[in-house]
């Protein structure tokens, strides 16, 4: 029994999965947008049409944030926070000079294979033919994963993106998700029915 | 030449890259709302003082429920990972296995510890910190009021335009 949960936690696509803060974030979210609605309707202290009205909003509220986020993350974040990173070590054979954060993920996919997967896949064609972590290095990135059981990968680039993506979830996720989300959601709370247009006026 | 914030940055990078935690964006979320929401809370000068008050109140405790849950499920979830690997000879995959037992606590606390300590303390803690006061805007049972056919009729507030969401 026990060795079937530890192969279940050693799974390489799990512990891949386990790795990504922006995978992470993602489920951590989906878990609030479904547990806080839960727990409030199980708050017996308040009345019905509160209960429903607060956890209708709270899970909105989280797929809100978490929809805002997800498309920040690529094209801000990510893309951004990689080219400082280079900029910071430039020179480094640990953070070779990959074009942007993409090409260095299809590498990361690639090296992760078994060497006769990757032979004719066609991420290679995404990767740089020049690219070399080191110029003294006799071979290409690319020739490196054609040639080397386990080529080189570059975890301190790996961790330039989860460090972008964690500062992603502070400046995209805990900031501006959570002000702009409270934009759409009272439009969104009135077509349900929950809000009154007129109700601040009123008030 | 490598200056020390190169080198620090660059560690820093390193242990990202090799041994990322669910952990550590909980922990991110938790202390980035924790602080941003009730700082912004409170520079909103369209609520009164004492709304703005317990809101910020509410939303900075959950923030700190949610960073204590985490650390204390996390410092289990290592122990239960330490055991695993033990039992079953996979010592060298210590910290793969502490990943993705992370990633299962952190979803874990998420859904069930930290609305179920926030639903058990808020009110008590924000009693003792506030004073009854400022507390009375938790929404209470309905009030039952009598109509003019005798029957008891339930009340059911309906200003919910003004009420704050999205905690932690």
């Amino acid at each position: 029994m026990i060795d079937k949960v530890a192969n279940i936690l050693l799974n390489p696509k799990f512990v891949n999965f386990a790795n990504n803060t922006k995978y992470t974030v993602t489920t951590e979210s989906l878990f609030k947008a479904t547990g806080r609605p839960a727990a409030i309707m199980m708050d017996k202290n308040v009345d019905e049409d509160t209960r429903k009205y607060a956890a209708t909003k709270e899970g909105l509220y989280q797929m809100l944030c978490l929809g805002i986020y997800l498309t920040m993350i690529p094209f801000i974040f990510q893309k951004y926070g990689f080219k400082i990173a280079q900029k910071i070590l430039k020179g480094d054979k640990d953070l070779p000079a990959f074009k942007n954060a993409g090409e260095y993920l299809n590498y990361a996919k690639l090296a992760k294979m078994e060497k006769k997967d990757r032979q004719g896949h066609k991420l290679l064609s995404k990767i740089s033919d020049t690219l070399k972590a080191d110029p003294q290095d006799r071979f290409t990135l690319k020739e490196h994963l054609l040639k080397d059981e386990k080529p080189p990968e570059f975890p301190a680039a790996k961790g330039a993106i989860e460090l972008s993506n964690l500062t992603g979830t502070v400046i995209g996720l805990a900031w501006i998700a959570s002000e702009l989300s409270n934009y759409i959601l009272h439009p969104l709370m009135r077509g349900l029915g929950f809000e009154n247009k007129n109700m601040k006026e009123k008030k | 030449m490598t200056t020390p914030f190169q080198k620090h940055f660059k560690n820093l990078c390193m242990s990202l890259g090799k041994n990322n935690k669910a952990l550590y964006g909980a922990l991110t979320i938790a202390v980035s709302k924790g602080i941003l929401r009730p700082t912004f809370t409170m520079m909103d000068k369209k609520q009164e003082k004492n709304s703005r008050r317990y809101t910020a109140f509410r939303e900075g405790l959950t923030g700190a429920v949610a960073f204590g849950a985490y650390l204390v499920t996390d410092a289990g979830v290592e122990k239960l990972a330490k055991h695993i690997a033990v039992k079953t000879n996979h010592l060298n995959e210590l910290p793969k296995m502490k990943s993705t037992l992370s990633l299962i606590s952190v979803s874990l606390t998420a859904l069930f510890v930290i609305p179920a300590i926030c639903n058990a303390a808020t009110k008590p803690l924000m009693n003792a910190v506030l004073g009854d006061k400022e507390t009375r805007r938790i929404p209470q049972k309905p009030v039952r009021q009598v109509n003019f056919n005798g029957c008891p009729q339930i009340y059911r507030p309906r200003n919910f335009d003004g009420m704050r969401i999205g905690g932690i």
